[in-house]
């Protein structure tokens, strides 16, 4: 009897102790939010959950002022923003699907805009959305947005993706500065032009791919160049084959151009992402982002170009990260309300302007000082209007298919067969398609 | 003989040296890197200045604390980390405690299956787990990251080990005196077992410091992330800010390195004791 009473007095304490705080601490949490939602209810206003991605400082920082000045705007609406890290964003809205647990409005990137619809996460939105406010949105958005009949998603901004060059390096070589995608230089006078510049070059390393990057930026970057000599990543018309598409001659071709610059030394590694700034390449294939940098660098003698023309016409990418209404959503008018707000010209401006990107309404890229009519990126919003840009395929499968493309590009570009790296990325593509039974579209 | 000692202690001893500087440049460069302008980082990485900040500029760190909330990060990741260290340490240990010394029936039958248990890694039961945990309501709050992991097979073993060669004398005496199970092992087992304590709160230290899948799945909340998840929020678009990235993880990896300097003599003897390797 001893032993239990000594036992009782020195061991359940502890684990007492034990048992008391683990459930403790996990409350802590769900008292914040408690207590908030009790704010909220005081004043009888809707919750509605957001989460976007935690992109630059910058973004974060406008977006949440935006959400607080939402807040404040409407009394029987409470916005609560959630950031979640970029890196495995996906992963995370994948985790909180299968919990049940996904907020009402929904930040997403565009490679899995389509997996979430096809998985019936997201709301149709053009009930939501007054037309005028759709009417408003550049062309490329609402392409992107559009599966089966329905647009998904809208964006606040879109991207653009061009060559930067040195204007003193090209007039050195006597070479033409390209007005517009219409204007582009075509491939054998882009070779060209990196012939000459190469011969002026100590290492003969002219051209910036952004190497260094990875990931989804060979698909972004480089699936225009099948997409201009013709080909692409996938079968538009039915979405369920890559074969003698992704692997065409005009792919080969056109992707063997891009390994032969690789291999002649015309293309600068970048390990330190400082070959442009630094002065040691003369042309840079990137996107908007790197524009304040380079502008810094270079200031007047900065020039954006189009995508060289590889025979159909300069392409180039497109898309960006958008918002959705999910499915999970119980007051869709009220998340749509959100969301028109973030459209509005004023907004669409506040982001653009911290994060670089073009903005995603017309009017609002009329009113940029720097992609309207005589503005410096011009360039970047034309492409989006005059359908230069071609949107990622808009299928479930996308995300295999970048992943195959990716795994492709980094065999070229490492000097493997260019057919025998886009047959092994299109049997790829279009196992997954026949695992997934065609992905077929959603029923009405 | 003696020649031959002395030439394999020169050879040893220049070695030595060559192989630290293999796993301290990486540490050394991210401390410099995270003085330095972030357009500078990558510039300098393919050479000597690659080793040397440029200046003594604080801007990165305060940058961390502008971007996230990096206390609140650093406090889930404590909080989480000692719970699981503590609780760990007292569950694990009594049921290593049960299967070395104390008789009873399935005895053999568990220790197989804790054993067993030893090689399945968290990414395959993590599916489960996550199903588990979403039923039970426990998805986004400290619960959700400390429970599943107090428990823990490979501890176990590593007590139960250690608890088999402990002399059986200390507890007939105390038995003899007439103590029970309970305070034997409170009284006179644990107090003689410090050095695979000492073992398995550092391991299990490092591995939840860093778990990093597993709070991915089940948390959105900056209220209860840990650090892992916080230099997530720095891979963004290019170009990455990598001064700051070097910051968060100076920042990150100095509470590993402290408890490792504080806990290293009873870890080296835990490591010695227990046959562990890392």
């Amino acid at each position: 009897m001893n032993r239990i009473v000594i036992m009782m007095q020195t061991c359940l304490p502890r684990l007492m102790y034990l048992l008391l705080v683990l459930p403790l601490m996990s409350l802590l949490p769900a008292c914040d939010r408690n207590n908030d939602q009790q704010d909220d209810t005081s004043k009888d206003a809707i919750t509605i959950q957001a989460w976007a991605h935690a992109g630059q400082a910058a973004e974060r920082l406008v977006l949440k002022k935006q959400v607080e000045q939402f807040n404040q705007q409407t009394d029987d609406i409470d916005i609560e923003l959630t950031f979640v890290p970029e890196r495995d964003y996906n992963a995370q809205v994948q985790a909180a699907a299968l919990a049940g647990d996904l907020p009402d409005i929904l930040e997403f990137d565009g490679p899995y805009l389509y997996n979430y619809i096809w998985q019936q996460q997201l709301l149709p939105l053009e009930t939501l959305l007054p037309a005028a406010v759709i009417d408003d949105l550049l062309p490329s958005i609402v392409v992107q947005g559009t599966y089966g009949q329905h647009l998904y998603s809208v964006g606040v901004f879109d991207s653009g993706l061009g060559l930067y060059a040195r204007k003193s390096a090209l007039s050195r070589i006597n070479a033409r500065i390209p007005q517009s995608a219409a204007d582009a230089w075509r491939i054998a006078e882009f070779n060209n032009i990196l012939l000459k510049l190469a011969q002026q070059d100590d290492d003969g390393a002219v051209l910036d791919l952004k190497l260094n990057y990875g990931g989804e930026w060979f698909t972004y970057g480089f699936s225009p160049v099948l997409q201009s000599a013709g080909a692409d990543l996938i079968d538009r018309d039915s979405y369920q084959h890559s074969r003698g598409v992704l692997n065409s001659d005009a792919a080969i071709a056109a992707l063997q151009y891009v390994q032969s610059w690789i291999q002649n030394g015309r293309v600068d590694p970048n390990l330190d992402d400082a070959a442009f700034v630094s002065g040691r390449v003369a042309l840079s294939w990137v996107g908007h982002w790197e524009y304040s940098r380079y502008k810094q660098a270079w200031q007047d003698d900065l020039v954006i170009l189009p995508l060289p023309d590889f025979g159909e016409g300069s392409r180039t990418g497109q898309g960006s990260w958008n918002w959705g209404i999910t499915t999970r959503c119980a007051q869709p008018q009220a998340a749509a309300e959100f969301i028109r707000f973030l459209l509005q010209t004023d907004q669409v401006l506040a982001m653009s302007n911290v994060n670089g990107a073009v903005p995603g309404t017309r009017s609002a890229v009329q009113r940029s000082a720097s992609y309207g009519e005589k503005g410096e990126l011009h360039l970047f919003a034309d492409q989006l209007l005059q359908g230069v840009a071609v949107p990622r395929p808009r299928t479930p499968a996308y995300p295999i298919i970048t992943t195959a493309f990716q795994q492709a590009f980094q065999q070229i570009r490492n000097g493997a067969n260019v057919k025998q790296a886009l047959d092994k990325a299109a049997t790829i593509i279009d196992q997954d398609i026949r695992d997934n039974q065609g992905y077929p579209f959603l029923t009405e | 003989m003696n020649h031959r000692r002395v030439l394999n202690s020169v050879l040893v001893y220049s070695l030595l040296p060559g192989m630290s500087l293999i796993f301290l440049i990486p540490v050394w460069m991210m401390l410099a890197g995270s003085f330095k302008a972030d357009d500078l980082v990558l510039q300098h990485a393919g050479s000597l200045q690659g080793y040397f900040p440029a200046s003594m500029s604080m801007q990165n760190y305060q940058d961390v604390f502008d971007r996230v909330p990096f206390l609140r990060y650093l406090l889930n990741s404590m909080l989480i980390t000692s719970t699981i260290v503590i609780a760990g340490a007292l569950v694990n240990s009594l049921a290593g405690y049960a299967l070395a010394r104390l008789r009873w029936p399935g005895r053999d039958w568990i220790l197989l299956v804790i054993i067993a248990l030893m090689i399945i890694p968290l990414e395959a039961i993590a599916v489960p787990l996550f199903y588990e945990v979403t039923l039970l309501g426990w998805r986004d709050t400290y619960l959700v990251q400390i429970v599943p992991f107090i428990a823990n097979a490979f501890s176990i073993y590593l007590f139960y080990t250690f608890f088999l060669g402990l002399p059986r004398e200390f507890e007939e005496a105390a038995r003899i005196d007439g103590a029970g199970s309970w305070r034997i092992f409170f009284n006179i087992v644990a107090p003689n077992a410090k050095p695979v304590y000492a073992a398995v709160a550092i391991l299990t230290f490092l591995t939840q410091w860093g778990s990093f899948l597993w709070p991915l799945m089940v948390t959105h909340s900056e209220e209860v992330r840990p650090l892992p998840l916080g230099i997530a929020a720095f891979y963004t678009l290019p170009p990455l800010q990598w001064g700051d990235i070097f910051a968060f993880g100076v920042m990150m990896v100095s509470p590993v390195l402290l408890v490792f300097i504080v806990f290293q003599r009873w870890f080296v003897a835990g490591v010695a004791t227990t046959g562990v390797k890392g």
